[in-house]
């Protein structure tokens, strides 16, 4: 048989399968993964086929950290075991999955208030739906790959017996952020999105630590960016809490709060912006919640082609008599840019 | 037939130039500038809007309100013999490029380019300044992240009231 007629065979296999009884069984997360590292998920299903359907693909969503990169660095494969059992087919092993976080969500009609996901990616819609799935103190992205295989409509296959297990296996590198944070998957539709009927309520969820977990994505944090990612030479907002997670840090009740800081730039120099005026006062959200935007070479007065590698804000009172930095970190809290 | 197709420019170049404006105050209207199309006119405008988009803000943020040096940048458009033709565009303190190549200083040639999908305000020498989109002319680019998008819509700080005068 040729391999393309097979890809298509077991492709409407799969379609057929997932129509109405689909489980996302497990999600098996490695332990002790190190930074700078390779490490592997596995995420299983099985489904049984019952009604005509089609055509459609499987296409795996997942939540993970944006500092991996997973849409561009991971390899994201698809097996199964029983489809030559059931129709004959051999089952493939390995194939390759591609990302289509990027595409436009194919469907969004269907049920409950789904005209807010038109026009929306995958990537954009999963967020606006699922957020960040309690990874509220770090940078998550929803990243969705799919089989490549050509997709058909099939025939009604509910006699089988069985189930057909699927697995996708997702290695991926781990970065040099020692992140502890709760991945997220779920099986959808190439064409139906989640609407399709057999991929309901099939969402899983595991923590992941790598190295010591030291930079916590579930925990409360006290400054957060918008965008969450960035680099130095945009425009983005600082936010600042002083209160988060029950817990009241020094400014607690301050009405004037002051954004200072320190850059290093790519010429070896470093440049301390220390002055708590109007230029660097952060303007009142809430009673806990400051906020303000930056462009970082222009709040730090530097030269318009000077280049920063490293940024490092701090808050504290007009008379500095109350400052609010990481434990043992003097410089303030460190504002990574993104790589890309 | 040359007075035809005059007047077919100029509205050209009106629908063009006028929908920059966000809230126009002198600037005349389509209508009144169809009758007379060998005026010469110079409109000056400003930044109305700074938004920035990425992932999970698609709608964009403008960002505008939060800094001053928004209010400093300036692009005047000269209609000379009711052709857009040239224009002149000041930075002003924006810290920051909005296009991806060395703007050329002072008054430069440009011209709209009517075969362009969108129809584009282009320099003389081919690079597009500002797309036509949705009514107004936008200017579209990233600065630093591939992944933050920018776009920019104008208003009508000025228009030349002498020749105005003179046109009505």
């Amino acid at each position: 048989m040729k391999k393309h007629t097979r890809h298509i065979l077991w492709a409407v296999a799969i379609v057929a399968a997932v129509t109405a009884c689909f489980q996302l069984s497990e999600v098996i997360i490695p332990t002790g993964v190190k930074t700078n590292s390779t490490a592997e998920v596995i995420v299983r299903g099985s489904i049984k086929p019952q009604t005509a359907y089609g055509p459609e693909g499987i296409a795996i969503a997942m939540l993970v950290p944006r500092a991996w990169d997973v849409t561009n660095t991971a390899e994201v494969t698809l097996s199964s075991q029983n489809l030559e059992k059931a129709y004959g087919v051999k089952d493939p092993v390995d194939e390759k999955m591609v990302p289509i976080s990027n595409v436009l969500m194919p469907k969004t009609t269907g049920t409950e208030g789904l005209e807010i996901y038109t026009g929306l990616t995958w990537s954009q819609a999963y967020y606006m739906r699922y957020g960040d799935m309690g990874n509220v103190g770090g940078d998550m992205e929803w990243v969705i790959f799919t089989n490549e295989s050509t997709k058909l409509t099939v025939q009604d296959l509910s006699g089988a017996d069985y189930r057909v297990e699927l697995e996708v296996k997702i290695k991926f590198k781990t970065g040099e952020d020692p992140i502890r944070c709760i991945l997220a998957f779920e099986f959808a539709g190439e064409i139906e999105g989640w609407e399709g009927v057999g991929f309901k309520n099939n969402m899983k969820t595991g923590t992941i630590v790598v190295g010591d977990g030291s930079t916590d994505y579930t925990a409360y944090p006290l400054t957060s960016t918008v965008p969450t990612s960035f680099r130095y030479g945009d425009f983005f907002c600082v936010q600042f809490t002083s209160e988060a997670g029950g817990m009241k840090n020094a400014l607690y009740g301050e009405r004037d709060v002051y954004m200072c800081g320190t850059v290093y730039l790519a010429d070896g120099t470093t440049v301390t912006l220390d002055r708590k005026d109007e230029t660097t006062r952060m303007n009142n959200v809430s009673n806990t919640l400051y906020s303000r935007y930056i462009f970082p070479r222009h709040y730090f007065g530097l030269d318009r082609k000077a280049e920063i590698t490293n940024l490092y804000l701090y808050f504290t009172n007009k008379d500095g008599s109350k400052v609010v930095k990481p434990a043992g970190a003097d410089l303030g809290f460190r504002f990574k840019q993104s790589n890309k | 037939m040359k007075d035809m197709f005059k007047k077919i420019l100029m509205t050209v170049c009106l629908a063009a130039v006028l929908p920059l404006a966000g809230c126009v105050e002198v600037a005349p209207t389509d209508k009144q500038m169809a009758h007379d199309t060998d005026k010469d006119y110079e409109f000056t405008y400003g930044i109305r809007q700074f938004l920035e988009f990425d992932a999970k803000n698609p709608a964009g943020i403008n960002i505008a309100p939060y800094f001053d040096f928004f209010e400093t940048f300036t692009l005047k458009i000269y209609v000379v013999d009711g052709k857009l033709s040239f224009l002149d565009i000041n930075y002003g303190d924006l810290p920051c490029d909005i296009y991806p190549f060395n703007l050329p200083a002072g008054k430069v040639e440009c011209f709209y380019d009517e075969t362009a999908i969108p129809h584009a305000l282009k320099l003389a020498t081919g690079e597009t300044l500002a797309t036509f989109e949705g009514g107004e002319f936008v200017v579209k680019f990233v600065l630093d992240s591939q992944e933050i998008n920018y776009k920019v819509t104008f208003k009508t700080l000025e228009t030349t009231r002498e020749d105005y005068e003179k046109a009505y």
